[in-house]
């Protein structure tokens, strides 16, 4: 019914790639639909995703799936304390037969890069891929190269392990359009995982049906902006905004580059789903993922127990979403 | 949007001030009580004051909103209902009194009192007090989030104790202001979510569970209220006395206690023409007369014979006695009694009435003797008797047979016998001893008032009367001295009939107001009952021969009857029951008559009434339902035409949402349409909701609305609409379909609105 009235037609082939990506990708990941959509968003809303989660659960599958599926570029990086900035950005080395430097691109020219346990690098490596992220090009020897288009970074991050880790400073987890976290597969999904790995390799992304190619993805990025956002969904989302900030119990509430990417974010999923316009509904879809690794809680209430999920419930229960009545007006 | 998370202060306020008004229409039932609208100020004072303790705590604990609801009460009570006894408004022991004395003549009160009543204190610290401690509860009940329906409870249940109390016209008018406020308050109260209900599952969730827990709710006010009314103690025949007519043969015989009606026509103060004398001798025109006194009030039990002319018991008049005789023509006469003179022999002129002896009565078979006219022969001795005669009549204190005229119950205090062994210490005759008690009452100590501090003729009025306010009428004094009489052994009793009324061209014109009592002493077969008068400012006519105050009195009876302003130099003197009305001025009941009715009479009435109404209300509520609805389609119409189709779809859903608030499901300010659609997906298994929460958004959100969703909208809601009704049992949904949904309020003030901006917008692009 929600296709039926509120589609548009102009949709339909962008609605078909979508859900045709995300039934491609959970046949890797199985039981995941819900983050593997939200991933795909976050893709479509060329933001950057952080996910966070114990190791296992497929994390770098996920990213390597949604790589394969749209036909493109993936690395993977795996972070280490004694890694370099050079070797994400790459080196120019003297070659000696021309007499010249030549640049040789690092892990970070490609269309997905996956920063795996991000945490463990120094802060000076961590700094190099951040730029990157935000700047989508790598300046090096007075040389500026673009990063080829799309690019994503999908950082992962293990939450139980911190020994010798540097977390990420708040400005830069701050460049995660989104953080997810798989969790574990239920029963029947664990169960069907384990028979369809008898005779194949279980992660066998290389296998993956490719569903689109880049141009594809481009004409998304192109539609994705065109989404309506009514003037009362985009002060819906300020005002979500400015609960966070005055909140009581939280230090460092939402900046104004995520009320941005909310919106982009939204926009994505209301594209998505086939629709024209954003609802607060689409934006209360993302509001979790944009927001919750970005509030700074209050150290003293942080330590009484009090978590993020439950003061954005108490924020999204506190601002009243634009109904009928403000909007005749 | 309709839905409040918290009550909000101005809920708060309004389910107060909702509260208290139907607290005020309840009590609005006792306009048919009381006469006069003295009484109506303590209540309205004292229920403002308990809703604004309550109020003003509204934030403390509930236990702290009662306590001082109840203070204001008690407080307010006391300054309303009896400020003199205070000192610049706190009370003294007097008050404490004053309260005590107030409580005690309620009972008695109830007894003997017919409606309409004058507001006495006891019966105004029951209405003002009790009204309070209604208010109170159903403040309390409805300050409880999840019963705020029970909160019409208690004022329901005063409200149908009051309706049978009541008397005269004004019924419909106290119903229908009752039905307003509960109308009122259920509005106020219908905006807040799922409340909890009485008699019903926790939640209420259960379909059609409100409407049984109304019910429920209902029958047990009814119930409560019948236990009320029956357990009150004017209810169960005190206050009427029963009887049996000989003449009639079969059936019990119901009439009012005279004395009551006594009350009822000296209060009231009316000036309607009872009946015409022809007659040249003045008299007191006798009813009946009452010999028992049980302790709360004065009755008769007599059997009554028929006759022809000859009263039977009666020697017929011998050539030697001296015979007059009157002609009564009854014009406004609504009781069972005939009047006639002192010592009837003979009547003429009349059929279906019967006699008895023993009370000196003559009794309509019928209920009413309107319009009748007979002739009463009567010997004249009264101006024959002396105070010699009666000097020397025999003691009769030894005859057995009429021990039943100087008993007394045992509530009599002792303080009476000695306050009569007192006042008679000297005096040897019965006789003198009547004197005597006469004189007393007549003394300076005693005061004359229609508005006596203590009402009626019971024991602790009595004692009241003589201890401590000596102030009354005739009833006081006639049953003081009558009490008094008897503690001395001197048989008494009480007739009760009409003072000599006004003279005109050959005879007496009677009237409501010339209503009286007096005591009758028996000086032994000879000389038979004798009337004496102890009210000060009357005289019993022409017994000047035995009666000294009878000389003394300075103004005849029908001097008496002459309507005295406050000018005239007896203004300060009592001489007759309309001084108080011409003084006080006449209440609006004075013109009706209030004529006094049977008790079965009345309920035949009172049923038919309740059944016009009923009729009435359902069928004008189906009228404005229909008309409402046919409105509200027309209006539709061309607001789809000048507001657009966004406006029509949006309204459609506001609509689908008011409609599920009825069944227990609102939307709240955070929510989205689609996932209040979830929410209450469960009510609604054709899912109609979720696709009209999703053109609700389109209307709202996008860029470009199709005209066409408009209607898919409209059709969608009625979609809901009828999904929600199809989950109900089909006398629910009759139940439901009678009822104005809230969705078509939400629609009419939508459209109100609307149109007034669009007045607005006009306005301003004008100016």
């Amino acid at each position: 019914m929600d296709r039926q009235l509120a589609t548009t037609a102009v949709l339909d082939p962008f609605t078909s790639v979508f859900d045709a990506v995300v039934s491609n990708i959970s046949t890797v990941v199985r039981g995941k639909e819900g983050a593997i959509g939200l991933a795909l968003v976050c893709l479509l809303a060329e933001g950057h995703l952080l996910i966070e989660d114990v190791p296992g659960v497929g994390k770098t599958t996920l990213a390597k799936a949604l790589a394969r599926s749209f036909d493109l570029e993936c690395r993977r990086i795996q972070f280490t304390p004694d890694l370099l900035p050079s070797d994400i950005t790459g080196v120019s080395l003297y070659n000696r037969d021309s007499m010249t430097f030549t640049f040789r691109p690092g892990p970070v020219f490609a269309n997905i890069v996956i920063a795996d346990e991000i945490n463990r690098a120094s802060p000076k490596t961590q700094s190099a891929l951040l730029e990157a992220m935000q700047e989508r090009q790598v300046s090096l020897d007075d040389v500026t190269r673009p990063l080829p288009d799309p690019f994503m970074v999908v950082a992962t991050q293990n939450p139980i392990e911190y020994e010798g880790t540097y977390p990420l400073p708040e400005s830069q987890i701050d460049r995660f359009l989104m953080r997810l976290s798989l969790g574990y597969p239920d029963k029947d999904s664990e169960a069907a995982m384990l028979d369809a790995a008898r005779a194949m390799d279980p992660l066998g992304v290389a296998k993956l049906a490719v569903v689109a190619d880049n141009a594809t993805i481009q004409a998304m990025f192109r539609i994705v902006k065109s989404i309506y956002s009514a003037s009362f969904v985009r002060s819906y989302i300020v005002e979500l905004a400015a609960a966070t900030r005055r909140h009581p119990a939280v230090r460092l509430g939402m900046s104004p580059r995520s009320t941005l990417g909310m919106q982009r974010a939204a926009q994505a999923l209301a594209a998505s789903l086939g629709r024209a316009y954003i609802t607060p509904d689409d934006v209360k879809a993302v509001l979790r993922p944009v927001v919750e690794h970005r509030l700074v809680l209050d150290p003293s209430l942080a330590a009484s127990g009090t978590d993020v999920r439950e003061i954005l419930d108490e924020i999204e229960r506190a601002v009243p979403v634009p109904a009928g009545r403000d909007i005749e007006r | 949007m309709t839905t409040l998370a918290k009550r909000s202060d101005e809920g708060e306020l309004a389910r107060s001030v909702s509260v208290s008004m139907l607290s005020v229409a309840a009590a609005g039932g006792l306009f048919r009580v009381f006469v006069g609208l003295a009484w109506a100020g303590p209540v309205i004072v004292v229920l403002a004051a308990a809703t604004a303790a309550m109020w003003l705590l509204r934030r403390r604990r509930r236990s702290w909103q009662v306590a001082s609801g109840f203070l204001a009460v008690v407080v307010t009570v006391i300054w309303t209902v009896f400020p003199s006894s205070t000192v610049l408004g706190v009370p003294r022991p007097s008050t404490l009194q004053a309260v005590w004395l107030a409580l005690r003549s309620i009972g008695p009160s109830f007894a003997l009192s017919v409606p309409p009543v004058h507001p006495t204190s006891g019966l105004e610290l029951l209405a003002a007090g009790g009204g309070g401690i209604v208010t109170v509860t159903a403040l309390w009940i409805s300050s409880h989030r999840s019963t705020g329906i029970a909160a019409i409870f208690p004022s329901l249940v005063v409200f149908i104790a009051a309706i049978p109390a009541g008397r005269g016209p004004g019924r419909i008018t106290v119903v229908a202001s009752y039905c307003v406020g509960v109308c009122i308050y259920l509005f106020v109260t219908s905006r807040e979510s799922e409340p909890r209900l009485w008699f019903a599952d926790v939640h209420g969730r259960r379909r059609g569970s409100r409407l049984s827990s109304a019910g429920a709710t209902t029958l047990a006010a009814v119930a409560i209220a019948a236990a009320v009314t029956v357990s009150l103690p004017g209810v169960d025949g005190v206050g009427v006395l029963g009887w049996r007519s000989a003449s009639g043969g079969a059936g019990q015989r119901i009439v009012p206690n005279p004395l009551v009606s006594l009350q009822t026509r000296l209060l009231q103060e009316s000036n309607t023409p009872v009946f015409q004398v022809r007659s040249s001798v003045a008299s007191y025109w006798q009813l009946t007369t009452l010999s028992t006194f049980d302790g709360i009030t004065w009755s008769s039990h007599g059997s009554y014979s028929g006759f022809t002319s000859q009263l039977p018991g009666v020697p017929k008049a011998s050539g030697g006695v001296q015979v007059d005789q009157a002609t009564f023509d009854i014009q406004n006469l609504d009781s069972v009694w005939l009047p006639d003179q002192f010592n009837p022999v003979s009547v003429k002129g009349t059929k279906g009435v019967s006699y008895d002896p023993k009370s000196d009565s003559l009794l309509v078979d019928g209920s009413t003797s309107n319009g009748m006219t007979y002739t009463v022969t009567s010997y004249r001795y009264l101006t024959d008797l002396t105070a010699t005669d009666l000097e020397a009549a025999p003691s009769l204190q030894s005859s057995l047979t009429l021990s039943a005229d100087t008993a007394l119950p045992a509530s009599v205090p002792r303080s009476v016998k000695d306050l009569a062994d007192q006042i008679t210490a000297g005096s040897t005759s019965e006789y003198a001893k009547a004197i005597a008690i006469q004189n007393f009452l007549t003394g300076p100590s005693f005061s004359y008032t229609l508005n006596p501090p203590t009402d009626g003729s019971g024991t602790s009025a009595l004692t009241t009367f003589l201890f401590d306010t000596r102030a009354g009428y005739c009833q006081q004094f006639a049953a003081a001295f009558a009490v008094l009489a008897r503690e001395v052994g001197i048989p008494t009793r009480l007739g009760v009939g009409f003072a000599t009324g006004n003279t005109i061209p050959g005879g007496f014109q009677v009237l409501d107001s010339d209503a009286h009592t007096w005591p009758e002493v028996y000086f032994g077969p000879h000389y038979g009952w004798v009337p004496f008068e102890p009210t000060p400012g009357f005289a019993v006519p022409g017994a000047g021969g035995y009666d000294p105050s009878s000389l003394a009195s300075a103004h005849g009876p029908q001097q008496t009857q002459s309507p005295i302003g406050p000018a005239s130099p007896l203004g300060t003197v009592p001489a007759g029951h309309l001084k108080a009305g011409a003084s006080q001025g006449s209440s609006s009941n004075v013109a009706q008559g209030a004529p006094v009715q049977t008790g079965s009479g009345q309920s035949h009435d009172w049923g038919w009434v309740v059944f016009l109404v009923i009729l009435g209300a359902l069928a004008s509520w189906c009228f404005a339902v229909a008309a409402s609805r046919a409105a509200l389609r027309l209006v539709r119409r061309v607001r789809a035409t000048r507001q657009g189709p966004r406006s029509v779809a949006l309204d459609a859903w506001r609509e689908a949402e008011a409609e599920l608030v009825w069944y227990g499901i609102s939307r709240s300010s955070s929510e989205t349409p689609r996932e209040f659609a979830h929410r209450a997906s469960r009510l609604d298994p054709l899912g109609g909701l979720a696709d009209l929460a999703v053109v609700a958004d389109q209307a709202s959100f996008a860029p470009v609305f199709d005209s066409t969703l408009a209607r898919t909208a409209a059709e969608l809601s009625q979609r809901t609409r009828k999904s929600l009704l199809g989950a109900q049992s089909r006398t629910q949904r009759n139940w439901r379909r009678l009822g104005v949904r809230p969705s078509t309020l939400v629609a009419a003030t939508t459209i109100l609105r609307q149109s007034r901006l669009d007045w607005v917008r006009k306005a301003r692009m004008r100016g």
